[in-house]
């Protein structure tokens, strides 16, 4: 899956986060997450994951993600990483 | 079900609150609450939720985008394989009620689920839905309940709301019809000033309602309570 534009999904709102997907100049998914230190601390590298695999299950093979995380749970990283990545294709 | 209160289905922390409340029913809305910007990510988002949250106690009620616009078809092939437990048809008639129930064989049969485990809950909002109610029921065996809308059914009729009376003969039509097939009958959300909530919910019973649909958490105390 090729990604043609940069696309964004998801809000600001508590329990929410924002991706921007942009395709990537090279191959590979890089993850770019914002948020409180001390979420980002605990959780950041799960979240991470959670973005990366949700783009590889896509079959999205480069791309730069952006993250602002507002204490989301998995599922809604997981719905928003999917629609960002549809929006861009 | 005696109470089924409406959450907008584009909110994470709605999603994640919703079974809070005492709600029998959750009524996860695709349509009204949602900008037509919003409607994929607001699909995808809650089919991951109900895959994701614990909905158990609660009946998990999906309200889609009108048969007829583009998203209604999206919303039930989205959706649909998370198994909610009922899909509302907007704008009911026996056409919508039967495509519905088609778009849900497809999912099911895609997707390893028992066929027929999705339900249907007709919504009644029009002057022609409340005449051919019966129908609507009998249009597909998914039908399990049916909703009244009283407001669009007056922006149909052409009269402005100016109380309950105006809506006996379709809350009784409609509770009759689903007393005679079997099925539960949601009375319409209130809308008016909160003090008038319980008499609005007794005068739904009163014509046979078997509960009604809450448009907040605050609602929904006094719903159950009425309904008990």
């Amino acid at each position: 899956m090729k990604l043609v534009r940069e696309a964004t999904a998801g809000a600001t709102e508590a329990g929410d986060i924002v991706i921007t997907v942009l395709p990537g100049e090279a191959p590979g998914i890089t993850v770019d997450l914002k948020g409180k230190s001390v979420v980002l601390k605990q959780f950041g590298n799960q979240m991470k994951s959670v973005i990366k695999k949700t783009a590889e299950d896509l079959g999205v093979e480069s791309a730069i993600i952006k993250a602002q995380d507002n204490a989301a749970l998995d599922y809604t990283i997981r719905a928003r990483t999917r629609c960002a990545i549809e929006r861009a294709i | 079900m005696k109470s089924l209160m409406i959450v907008n289905a584009n909110n994470p922390k709605i999603l994640l609150d919703a079974v809070l409340y005492g709600a029998d029913g959750i009524l996860f809305d695709l349509a009204e609450s949602v900008p037509d910007t919003e409607k994929d990510a607001a699909r995808l988002l809650l089919a991951e939720a109900l895959n994701f949250l614990d909905y158990s106690s609660v009946e998990a009620v999906v309200r889609p985008n009108r048969p007829g616009e583009k998203d209604f078809e999206l919303d039930l092939l989205a959706v649909g394989p998370a198994k909610p437990c009922n899909f509302i048809v907007p704008a009911a008639t026996p056409e919508y009620v039967a495509q519905a129930a088609a778009l849900l064989d497809r999912v099911e049969s895609e997707n390893n689920l028992p066929a027929g485990a999705i339900r249907l809950i007709p919504s009644i909002d029009s002057a022609a839905g409340v005449e051919n109610v019966a129908a609507v029921i009998a249009a597909s065996p998914r039908v399990n309940a049916v909703i009244f809308d009283a407001k669009n059914f007056l922006a149909d009729l052409g009269a402005e709301a100016s109380g309950g009376e105006q809506l006996v003969y379709a809350r009784s039509k409609i509770a009759v019809a689903c007393h005679v097939a079997g099925i539960a009958s949601l009375d319409t959300p209130y809308a008016g000033k909160p003090d008038g909530l319980t008499a609005d919910a007794e005068a739904a019973k009163a014509l046979g309602f078997t509960g009604k649909v809450a448009s907040d958490g605050k609602q929904v105390k006094i719903i159950n309570s009425v309904f008990a």
